[in-house]
């Protein structure tokens, strides 16, 4: 200011310095305000801000600067560049040094870095620094600094994250790759390399893969790798027994990670596990389980040895993935070691020589592949039915000794032919065993059945004496071996049967006594068998590579040869030259040869045999033949020789002369056909040529017509035999036998011979009529034959005199017939045929069948009578049956007729009589009663009440009277009727009844059986009127028998009641019996009758499904018989007292009024049904019609308002003819009963009130009948 | 009252329409069923009908159930002389079926007239 002043210009300088202040003032103003403004902002954004002196090295801060890190602000004050540096991350306060020392250089704008800072609690925070140095001094160099610090921990945490998941997954990835392809010997060397790896990821100071034994119970480290400065364990931690880590191995065959953040955390459980792990300084631990299946079969391990560790969840997910792919990498090689193993075996098998090499190489494999270390092969014969142990290794030779063979009948057999393999601890297998198999000790054993076209033929045993259990990769392996060494095993028996075979086939080779040889194409000999050696003479080996010829003599080596090469090119020739000893002696044979191919060269197969005997044997028989034919020669018949072809090859001198050719025309071939007519001489061919064709006939006859050569001829007979040389017929030896003289004895003999013949037939014919056959002729009667059976009773001798000369068993009545017949017999030559009656011993009275013909001589003179009885009894029964039936057919279509019409008159005459009646009746009443008018109608009324009773007996008869059929017991009617007749019946008529009290009830209307049984009475009484005599009424019960049902079509075979009446008066003749039903027949005067009677009766009992009967004999009496259905039912009065019978089944009920409708329903529940009740006939239509099924029978009311029962019944029916249809009525005076109301389409009617036992039995029985009689609706 | 006598025996009609016509009724007389139906259908005040039952064309009991149709409340009397082979009682069958009394042929004038006063 003083300097202003001194310049002068005072005014306008202070002027321009206000000016200037005022600015200043207002510029500071300013920039207080935009510094407050800032400040604000800053507090805003809750930034952290720092003011470095770097002269005097104080910092500082603000509150939100210490807040980031967890201080207040008075508590850290005052600050000190220090504070910061000391709290700054060590790796990080490094870079910071060197980014500010780049800053100060004024090589960047300004310094900016992200750093960690340590939080008052302990852990790190991330801030961004950023600063700009604020003043220097004179030299350049910085003195004041400004910045600001501002959180970003969350930022940095989650770039950390995902820095660690994307090395994780790189890692994961890697790991996966290096084990892709890998082979299987180069998989340890990997997981040694994969462990460091991950190892260094998690940070861990030892990572380790444990394995367990097969069966669990060990475990083994078998990788490991340790950070630097950490001591290996992998050697002290071999078999280590899983038994001292329970918490442990529960949890890894969970398949649970175990992570234990810090050691002393453990649980309680893991106290066994906390011991040995604190043992090892280990302060962390993570463990997850090694799987590659559904059981874990080792863990992989992280240890935190130098500090403890909290591997955070991501880590641990992808150690798992990890872990996964471990786990396929060493289950990979323990599969490809088995799959090696099975290799390696095939690769053995396929190079073994030997059967028992084989089995070894099998053996050994399954050894490897299981891990176990003993067992053995058993071989199945299924011939001797044993196993037999083929091989065996590792087992002590008293175990083999109980168990080197078992029959199929133990049960160590029956387990392996079962053909599955079986694995178990041999202790469990429950097998009985001796002493010797305990003392092994077996453990795990695996029994392995091989099968070989579905058959068992060998087994596998594989056992360990240290595990309890067979591993389960094993299993797989073994199983494999199993299923393909069949095939070997088989292919190695058959070898060594081949083998054998071979050996045998040399030995056979050697033993044949012909000489066996081979030559090749050049005619060299290869092999030979020891009869070439030994009976030639030859060492063995000496004749190998000579020629042929050398084995033949020399002078016949062109044969040889020319045969040889004949061979060679493929004929089939035989060779005859001998073979020559060494020693010059010749050996005749016959040598034959067969080609073929001797190690892969074509030769030829020869046999030479031995042809000396065969010599011998031929020089026999050609003086065999010799000696044959000159016998021949001497011989008195013609013999010849003939070829296949019929031509002579040889005949003897006889031959010739019999043929009367010369014996040199005759073996000049001449044909054997020709010595006979040309008629015989296919027959010749074909009997000579028998020989040719088995199949074809011999002709029986062997009658030939020989033929001379001068053309005369003479019968003979031909033999021939064919000629069999080497098997085969060559022909065949032939001979005459001349019958020339022969025949005309034969001729003579002829004659007598014929008629002895035909006496013997003619008797064996007659023999055999079934009747008898006789004959009259003048030295008297005789019979001829007696067939038996024909005529019982009677001997021929009885016949030949009762019958035939003095008739004494004819019946008297027929007698007269016969001997007139006999008499017109013999007076011309005449047939006739009688049928008469014979009287048997007992009187049975037989019919006879006469047909007789009368013979005369040439001269006319009569010779006698043939003639032949039948017994036709029989036949007249029948026919006698026959005409009765016809008879009372005829009647009974009769009475049927007279019936209908006889109704049909009374129906009219019913119309007819009303008016007759009615107007009489009128006339009576119009009339004085004195009027004689009136005395005139009243006879006309008693007439017309005359006729009207007999119409009503008409009507009876007819069947079409009105009755009340009701179940009804006979013997009390009987009793009731005979107590009215008896004052009406003479005493010199007496009365005998038989009733049998037990009879059952029928179905008719009692009044009616009351004027039948009345009817019959007076009947029989008045049949007896003047002689008197007994009237005997029975009553009992029978079932008709075969014959009475013939007789009585109508009858049915079952129970019926037999009511009859015999009386013992006048009889009645046939023609009587014939017509005594009939209407208005009567044999009695006017008075006693009015012939409507019998009719009646017969009338009402047809009108029950009965049947009458009639037998009569004149003078002696008549029985009338009744047969009536008997039922079971009781007479009518007893149903009201029988209790509801209980039934079941579905009904609909129809009515109208609602109180019947109550009281049905309520009725038939009571007795188990099932009701439907409808009140409107159309609605029950509507309801049957939809489902028919649902109803068994319906019930209806008669009158209803829509439709009545009858039409409501009929559509029913017409949906299901077979428903039963009950109709109740409230109309009408007369009793319930069965009306013929189908023709309504109604089963049955019942009146209201309907009593409950009624309705009851009236529907049961219609369900019942219903369901027997016809299917329910389908 | 008012009765119509269906009977195809002319006599028989005759007959019963004399009887009742001498106790002052109304009679009107039809020769068979159809018939019988046709006139009931057009006389609405008949009070009683006298069927017989075996005729030719419609016979009684289905002219009975006809009736029973139209008119439930009128009076049915059947009368028959039986007979003819075919379906039994025929007076029991009407009188189950509606006819509130039967008589059997022959009758006299009493008995028709007894029966008349029985179902008023």
């Amino acid at each position: 200011m003083d300097q202003l002043f001194s310049t002068g210009n005072l005014e306008q300088e202070s002027s321009a310095l206000r000016n200037r202040l005022k600015e200043l003032e207002r510029k500071l103003a300013l920039a207080e305000q935009s510094a407050e403004n800032l400040s604000m902002a800053l507090d805003a954004t809750a930034a952290g801000t720092w003011d470095w002196d770097m002269v005097t090295g104080s910092l500082t801060v603000n509150a939100h600067w210490a807040a980031m890190i967890g201080y207040d602000l008075k508590e850290i004050s005052p600050l000190t560049i220090r504070f910061w540096q000391e709290h700054c991350h060590p790796d990080d306060l490094e870079r910071s040094n060197d980014l500010l020392r780049e800053h100060f250089e004024g090589k960047t704008d300004h310094y900016e870095l992200e750093l960690r800072i340590r939080h008052k609690e302990g852990h790190w925070i991330w801030v961004l620094d950023r600063g700009k140095v604020f003043s220097r001094d004179e030299s350049g160099n910085p003195t004041r600094m400004i910045g600001s610090h501002q959180e970003i921990t969350g930022r940095k945490t989650a770039e950390e994250a995902l820095k660690w998941s994307r090395a994780f997954e790189r890692l994961t990835t890697t790991i996966s790759n290096r084990f892709i392809n890998l082979p299987s010997d180069e998989i340890d060397g990997m997981v040694q390399s994969t462990l460091q790896l991950i190892g260094e990821q998690v940070q861990a100071d030892r990572c380790y893969v444990f394995q367990f034994s097969e069966d669990l119970t060990l475990m083994d480290n078998t990788h490991e790798w340790c950070a630097e400065g950490i001591e290996p364990q992998i050697d002290l931690l071999k078999e280590l027994p899983t038994g001292t880590f329970p918490w442990w191995m529960q949890k890894i065959n969970n398949n649970e990670v175990i992570h234990i953040p810090i050691l002393s955390a453990m649980p309680e459980e893991g106290s066994a596990e906390k011991e040995i792990l604190e043992s090892q300084n280990i302060q962390s631990l993570l463990v997850i389980p090694l799987a590659a299946g559904p059981s874990p079969f080792g863990y992989i391990g992280f240890d935190a040895v130098r500090e403890a560790r909290n591997w955070p969840p991501e880590t641990v997910s992808v150690l798992k993935l990890a872990g996964g792919v471990i786990a396929n990498a060493l289950q990979r090689k323990m599969v490809e070691t088995i799959i090696q193993a099975e290799l390696d075996l095939a690769i053995k098998l396929s190079a073994t020589a030997t059967f028992d090499q084989t089995l070894n190489n099998i053996l050994r494999c399954a050894f490897k592949i299981s891990g176990m270390e003993a067992g053995g092969i058993y071989l199945v014969d299924h011939e001797k039915r044993t196993l037999t142990l083929a091989c065996h290794e590792g087992l002590s030779q008293e175990f083999i000794a109980c168990t080197g063979s078992y029959s199929f009948d133990t049960e160590q057999a029956e387990l392996i032919l079962k053909g599955e393999p079986v694995y178990a601890d041999y202790t469990t297998l429950g097998l009985p065993c001796q002493e010797a198999v305990r003392n092994e000790k077996p453990r795990a054993i695996a029994i392995l059945p091989v099968s070989y076209h579905g058959e068992v033929i060998a087994c596998l045993n594989v056992t360990s004496h240290k595990l309890s259990r067979v591993p389960d990769l094993a299993c797989k392996g073994l199983e494999t071996i199993a299923s393909h060494i069949g095939a070997a095993i088989a292919h190695a028996c058959q070898e060594e049967q081949v083998s054998a075979a071979k050996n045998n086939l040399e030995s056979l080779f050697d033993t044949i006594d012909d000489f066996l040889f081979i030559i090749d194409q050049e005619g060299k000999v290869i092999a030979s068998n020891a009869a070439v050696t030994s009976k030639l003479g030859y060492e063995p080996g000496d004749q190998i590579g000579r020629h042929t010829l050398e084995f033949h003599p020399e002078e016949r080596h062109q044969e040889a040869l020319t045969a040889l090469q004949e061979m060679l090119e493929g004929k089939s020739v035989t060779c005859t030259v001998p073979l020559k000893t060494r020693t010059g002696e010749l050996i005749p044979v016959d040598t034959k040869v067969a080609r073929g191919i001797w190690d892969k060269q074509p030769v030829l197969f020869g046999i030479s045999r031995n042809i000396s005997d065969l010599i011998n044997s031929e020089r026999a028989r050609l003086e065999n033949e010799q000696h044959f034919r000159g016998l021949t020669e001497l011989l008195p018949l013609p013999l010849f020789e003939v070829d296949t072809d019929l031509n002579i090859t040889y005949s003897n001198h006889i031959c010739s002369e019999t043929f009367s050719y010369s014996q040199s025309d005759m073996q000049d071939r001449m044909q054997a056909r020709d010595l006979c007519i040309p008629e015989d001489r296919d027959k010749f061919a074909l009997c000579c040529g028998t020989f040719n064709d088995a199949s074809c006939a011999v002709p029986e006859n062997n009658e030939y017509t020989c033929l001379r050569k001068d053309g005369t001829r003479f019968p003979a007979l031909f033999y021939s035999m064919p000629i069999i040389s080497s098997g085969r017929i060559v022909g065949a030896s032939c001979m005459f036998v001349d019958l020339t003289e022969s025949k005309k004895t034969e001729e003579a003999l002829r004659n007598s011979a014929l008629q002895e013949r035909i006496a013997q037939e003619f008797k064996s014919l007659i023999d055999n009529i079934p009747g008898a056959v006789y004959r009259i002729n003048s030295s008297g009667a005789s019979m001829l034959s007696m067939y038996p059976d024909a005529l019982p009773d009677f001997t021929r001798e009885e016949f030949q005199h009762d019958l035939l000369e003095t008739y004494g068993i004819i019946h008297p009545d027929d007698r007269q017939l016969v001997i007139d017949s006999n008499l017109a017999l013999r007076a011309e030559r005449k047939s006739d045929t009688l049928t008469y009656r014979i009287l048997t011993r007992n009187g049975e009275v037989r019919w006879i069948e006469d047909r007789k013909t009368s013979t005369f001589s040439p001269k006319g003179e009569f010779t006698g009578i043939d003639g032949i009885l039948f017994d036709i009894t029989t036949r007249i029964r029948a026919q006698e049956e026959k005409q009765k039936l016809e008879s009372r057919l005829r009647k009974s279509q009769r009475l049927e007729t007279i019936g209908t019409l006889a109704g049909g008159i009374a129906h009219d005459f019913n119309n007819i009589l009303t008016p007759i009646l009615g107007y009489a009746e009128m006339g009576v009443m119009s009339l004085a009663f004195d009027d004689v008018l009136h005395d005139y109608f009243s006879e006309i009324m008693l007439a017309a009440e005359r006729a009207q009773n007999l119409v009503s007996q008409i009507l009876t008869f007819s069947r079409a009277q009105e009755s009340t059929p009701a179940p009804m017991s006979v013997q009390a009617i009987v009793n009731e009727a005979l107590k009215l007749l008896r004052p009406s019946i003479p005493s010199s008529i007496t009365i005998e009844q038989l009733i049998d009290k037990e009879c059952r009830n029928i179905l008719a209307d009692p009044s009616q059986i009351h004027q039948v049984i009345i009817n019959l009475c007076t009947n029989a009484f008045q049949a007896m009127e003047g002689s008197g005599g007994k009237l005997k009424i029975e009553l009992n019960e029978i079932t008709p028998d075969a014959t009475m049902l013939k007789v009585f079509p109508k009858l049915r075979h079952r129970p019926y009641l037999r009511l009859s009446v015999s009386d013992t008066g006048i009889g009645m003749d046939e023609a009587t019996i014939e017509r005594i039903f009939e209407p208005f027949f009567t044999t009695k005067s006017v008075e006693k009758g009015t012939g409507l009677g019998l009719s009646v009766v017969h009338g009402i009992i047809v009108s029950c499904n009965g049947e009458i009967t009639v037998e009569s004999t004149p003078g002696k009496g008549t029985t009338f018989s009744i047969f009536l259905p008997v039922i079971d039912e009781k007479v009518a009065s007893a149903i009201e007292d029988e209790k509801p019978l209980q039934g079941s089944g579905s009904i609909l009920f129809i009515d109208d009024e609602i109180a019947t409708v109550e009281m049905m329903t309520l009725m038939l529940s009571k007795l188990g049904f099932t009701i439907h009740a409808e009140k409107s006939p159309i609605e029950a239509l509507r309801l049957y019609r939809n489902a028919p099924e649902r109803f068994d029978l319906v019930i209806t009311d008669l009158t209803m308002p829509e439709m009545t029962g009858i039409q409501l019944s009929e559509e029913l029916r017409k949906i299901n003819p077979g428903l039963p249809v009950i109709l109740m009525t409230g109309y009408g005076q007369n009793s319930d009963i069965a009306l013929p109301l189908d023709h309504y389409g109604i089963s049955r009617l019942l009146k209201k009130p309907v009593k409950l036992a009624q309705m009851a039995s009236t529907v049961n029985e219609l369900l019942i009948s219903n369901k027997n009689s016809s299917p329910a609706l389908s | 009252m008012n009765i119509l006598v269906i009977d195809d025996d002319a006599a028989v009609r005759k007959f019963i329409a004399t009887t009742l016509k001498r106790e002052n009724h109304t009679i009107i007389e039809a020769e068979n069923g159809t018939e019988g139906i046709q006139i009931l259908q057009q006389e609405r005040d008949i009070d009683v009908v006298i069927t017989d039952l075996i005729m030719p064309d419609k016979e009684g009991i289905e002219t009975i159930m006809e009736v029973r149709k139209m008119n439930p409340s009128i009076k049915i009397v059947a009368i028959s002389g039986g007979g003819k082979v075919g379906p039994e009682n025929y007076l029991v069958l009407a009188d189950a079926l509606g006819a509130n009394a039967t008589l059997k042929k022959p009758f006299s004038g009493q008995e028709l007239l007894m029966s008349l006063k029985l179902i008023e």
